[in-house]
């Protein structure tokens, strides 16, 4: 069985436990909870990529950021509130410095080398970078996912 | 060829670094509207504070917090890594190849989790209610986590192979500095990551106390954890006692 497949598996086995264990009061909050998570990894992606695979000037900053980031954002908002909006918040700031964690550190592992020869061979980078960062986004998506659901 | 020019060196001013932080920007964008004084506040409808006193507070938290990981996480560390290595070492070095396969598939975790189950997930247990006595703790802690720890090595030196120590072992090395110059290095992540994982239970141990705020402390052990098990995937590749 591969990664992904077993990523996927676990994805299922969290959204239907979550679905399973809420009741319709939480209904609301599993949306939101979805929706941060979707803008999360979505924001969180190019950023990763630019942090593992490109040596930019003023990379170093970026990457501060995102470690002052990974502390204050939870202590910033504190416990999630039961506002749809707050909610949100809560799961976006818990969330994007999560998952760039963790497409960062799939990103980097990518030699360059190999990248240049399957972009010689006709591929686009993107399409590189898609699949090299695809068992990644399978992890992070539903860890994301399933933080914000259950507030941890 | 063109292509080729976003190799990983771009320099200043080029398309290559414009296209990099425009990669940057939406995150960027989210975590300085989160973050960032009083917009991130503003938006969820919380009091505004000065970014300063928010990075001098973070920083007072860390100190603490940081002093409070090390004098818990220490002797634990100091008891747990060399007995579950000891315990893993022996076990790899004497099962054949095909018995440390049926070890790590199926026999190892099951009876990790058959002896973890009531007490990982045991409230009464451990931290979560302290003894009287930290030493009787801390040897309670170890007892709890120490079968976890023994597969954790166990799959380490299984992937790492034991090639490097048996050429150490003839060449005349000891013990300790096959310990020292090849295992160690190889276990250097799995280390880092029981340091992460000893950091969340410490941090579920202590309640916050009234000098710190809550949400301070768990911003100064957020940033632990995150850098503990960064650096478990950072130190990721073993480094060769030959080179």
């Amino acid at each position: 069985m591969t990664i992904e497949r077993s990523a996927l598996i676990a994805a299922a086995s969290v959204f239907l436990l979550a679905a399973a264990s809420s009741d319709t009061s939480h209904g609301p909050q599993m949306i939101t909870a979805a929706m941060a998570t979707a803008v999360a990894v979505a924001v969180a992606t190019p950023f990763a990529i630019a942090l593992g695979r490109i040596r930019f000037e003023g990379r170093a900053f970026a990457f501060g950021i995102l470690i002052l980031a990974s502390a204050t954002s939870p202590a910033l908002l504190g416990s999630a509130g039961t506002a749809p909006l707050e909610h949100f918040a809560h799961g976006l700031a818990l969330g994007t410095p999560l998952a760039t964690w963790i497409v960062y550190l799939q990103a980097r592992q990518l030699p360059h080398g190999l990248e240049d020869a399957i972009v010689l061979d006709g591929a686009s980078r993107l399409r590189v970078w898609v699949a090299a960062l695809r068992p990644a986004l399978l992890v992070a998506t539903p860890l994301v996912f399933f933080l914000c659901a259950f507030d941890l | 060829m063109k292509h080729l020019q976003t190799s990983p060196d771009t320099p200043p001013g080029s398309a290559a670094n414009v296209r990099a932080w425009l990669l940057c920007a939406p995150a960027l964008g989210v975590l300085a509207l989160l973050n960032l004084q009083p917009a991130g506040k503003a938006l969820i409808g919380g009091p505004p504070v000065p970014l300063l006193e928010e990075l001098v507070n973070l920083a007072t938290a860390l100190l603490t917090v940081g002093g409070r990981a090390v004098a818990t996480i220490t002797p634990i560390l100091l008891v747990e890594v060399p007995l579950a290595f000891y315990l893993a070492f022996t076990l790899h070095r004497r099962a054949s190849a095909a018995a440390n396969e049926r070890l790590s598939s199926g026999i190892l975790p099951a009876i990790v989790a058959g002896f973890s189950w009531r007490l990982i997930f045991g409230g009464g247990i451990g931290f979560l209610q302290p003894m009287s006595s930290p030493i009787a703790t801390a040897l309670l802690e170890v007892w709890r986590s120490l079968p976890l720890t023994v597969l954790l090595f166990h799959y380490v030196l299984r992937d790492a192979g034991l090639e490097h120590a048996r050429a150490a072992r003839l060449e005349v090395a000891t013990f300790a500095q096959l310990f020292r110059r090849v295992l160690l290095p190889v276990c250097e992540p799995a280390i880092f990551l029981l340091a992460a994982l000893r950091l969340v239970d410490v941090l579920r141990a202590f309640p916050s106390n009234g000098d710190l705020s809550h949400a301070h402390e768990r911003a100064a052990w957020t940033l632990l954890v995150v850098v503990a098990s960064a650096l478990s995937l950072r130190v990721g590749r073993p480094r060769s006692t030959y080179e």
